[in-house]
């Protein structure tokens, strides 16, 4: 993320060294965005995603003199969030969380153009349509595209957090917009369409 | 000048690290570079201008989770939480590195952890206990506003006047303060949201911007706005707060009730407003009381008016410029109004003088129900 890195490593060493004013920078530089995106993970319960910050946060106040600088400390927050929230899900063995990430987007339906007919009529704004199209593609990608698109986080730091290599990373956001262009086409093609027959 | 570019296409440039930084976050050096680059390959203009607009299109299509905020209180709440958790830690390490031989490292670990949770619980609940919503509701806004100093630099306004004063805040949006109100917002105001804290009565005029929403904390509600002008009364002293729209729309909802950001406000207790309308909420029963303003007024910004001169007009048309004029939900059956017509001509009448004149010569009734006119009639025969 842009901003004033050399600041917020230096607030990171001071944390490291047990300062809470400092502590408290990085929580307040980090937290929206934390929040968001634990929200967009679990979004059935605020609560749960607060308890995982709050834990993640007591955590490294506790590790902290065995904890270093990590090389982008957005990305490093991101990763330790959504493993304390992967960690309490799995302790309440959800099934559907031991559904692999590859199976799971194997099993994904490519959306037919009656499909996209369908969502843009049923959407009252471009937006509402824009979401609906987004919400179609797999979560691999949703994921990647609100981490690139919203936090600004390159593809290096997208693969951090989704734990795959950077190449990757961008091969998530390439097929996600190759797609979206493509619904986008269609609808606008089906829009023209409606207008000359009705 | 750099050749990776040279054969990119719509795609290519829309999910690329040095195009997109630069349009999320441009710095003089990207502008330079994506100047240079476009006066180079012309012909790549059209390649880069529809990146742009797909661009704007999944940024759009991701409002829902950009708008995902979480509110300054509740920001302060956690960290309040988290610093407890930590402070209860530092307290107790103490205590057991001393008494405990450092040799089996795993199980020590393992200690440290239920420590750690049994204490993370006990803060929970006193946490829980300390901000629990006081039906008394005296020192709300005071127990908000120095939760908040904790975390932020926090700028109070009192109007210590006998007359309402006008005051602006860092946006420009304004705020029409009676005596003895006040109004405070922090530091991080206008940079996600715009989050001011009231006590008293207050006429909000907020600048339209839907990327920032404005949040009005008042006692125990909420107001949630995008652009629009409206009245907030929540005196300290346990009398009922109310919130009155002028224009624009508005959302309330209770402040206990955590709130997500834009779109996924808690239904349950939210209440849509509308001009005209007004709702009240009653701090011992805890329940929102939606009604219509004493004198409902035709909304500022409909562009053309209904007359409201009617010769031989149909019922049903009136009730629509009623909808139109006052931005009020009428509600009838038409079927049953079809054949009702009606001779009139108002002026400066208000709206239920209108309505009683025009419901008694068409032999029906009327009544407002949670904001709402609502027709009751047997019908007119042909």
């Amino acid at each position: 993320m842009a901003g004033a890195p050399t600041d917020e490593v230096t607030q990171w060493k001071e944390l490291l060294t047990g300062n809470k004013e400092a502590y408290a920078a990085i929580y307040g530089l980090h937290v929206k965005a934390m929040y968001r995106y634990g929200m967009s993970l679990v979004s059935i319960s605020e609560e749960f995603v607060l308890d995982c910050i709050h834990d993640v946060f007591a955590e490294i106040w506790i590790k902290r003199d065995r904890l270093s600088v990590p090389d982008n400390i957005r990305s490093y927050l991101f990763v330790a969030l959504k493993n304390r929230i992967l960690h309490l899900l799995k302790r309440q063995e959800r099934p559907h969380m031991f559904v692999s990430q590859e199976h799971f987007e194997d099993l994904w339906f490519e959306s037919s153009a009656e499909d996209i007919l369908t969502q843009k009529e049923e959407s009252a704004s471009r937006e509402e349509l824009l979401t609906r199209l987004i919400g179609q593609l797999p979560p691999r990608q949703q994921e990647a595209i609100r981490l690139r698109f919203v936090e600004n986080m390159d593809y290096q730091e997208i693969g951090q957090v989704l734990e795959v290599n950077t190449q990757s990373a961008h091969n998530l956001v390439f097929r996600a917009m190759e797609k979206l262009r493509g619904w986008l086409l269609a609808a606008l093609f089906l829009f023209q369409y409606g207008l000359i027959w009705k | 000048m750099d050749s990776t570019y040279e054969h990119f296409g719509t795609v290519d440039f829309v999910a690329d690290d040095r195009f997109l930084r630069h349009h999320l976050a441009p710095s003089a050096e990207s502008t330079v570079f994506w100047e240079e680059y476009l006066l180079h390959y012309p012909h790549k203009n059209t390649e880069w201008q529809q990146a742009e607009e797909l661009l704007n299109a999944v940024l759009l299509g991701l409002t829902s989770y950009s708008r995902t905020y979480l509110s300054e209180e509740e920001e302060a709440r956690l960290l309040d939480r988290i610093m407890r958790t930590t402070e209860a830690y530092d307290a107790g390490t103490h205590d057991i590195r001393t008494h405990e031989a450092p040799v089996k490292p795993l199980r020590q670990t393992a200690w440290y952890r239920m420590a750690a949770a049994v204490v993370a619980l006990a803060v929970v609940a006193a946490g829980y206990m300390v901000w629990r919503p006081k039906t008394s509701g005296k020192a709300h806004y005071a127990e908000t506003i120095s939760a908040l100093e904790s975390t932020s630099k926090v700028t109070r306004h009192i109007n210590n006047s006998a007359e309402p004063e006008l005051y602006y805040l860092p946006d420009s949006s304004s705020v029409m303060l009676a005596p003895q109100s006040e109004v405070s917002f922090t530091a991080a105001y206008n940079q996600e949201n715009r989050s001011v804290y009231l006590s008293g009565k207050a006429t909000l005029d907020v600048v339209p911007n839907a990327g920032k929403p404005f949040f009005v904390y008042a006692n125990e509600i909420v107001t949630k706005v995008l652009g629009t002008k409206f009245e907030v009364v929540a005196f300290d002293d346990g009398s009922d707060v109310t919130v009155k729209v002028l224009n624009g729309k508005v959302t309330v909802y209770q402040n206990n009730v955590r709130n997500n950001g834009a779109d996924v406000a808690p239904k349950q207790s939210a209440v849509l407003l509308l001009p005209n309308q007004l709702v009240v909420f009653d701090r011992k029963a805890e329940l929102f009381d939606k009604r219509l303003v004493e004198n409902p007024v035709s909304l500022p910004d409909v562009k053309s008016l209904p007359k409201f001169e009617y010769e031989d007009g149909f019922a049903v048309r009136f009730f629509e410029d009623i909808k139109k004029a006052y931005g009020v939900n009428v509600v009838y059956n038409p079927e049953l109004l079809a054949n009702c017509q009606f001779s009139a001509a108002f002026s400066d009448e208000s709206l239920p003088e209108k309505l009683d004149v025009v419901c008694k010569t068409i032999g029906a009734s009327y009544e407002i129900i949670d904001a709402q006119v609502v027709i009751t009639t047997a019908g007119c025969k042909p």
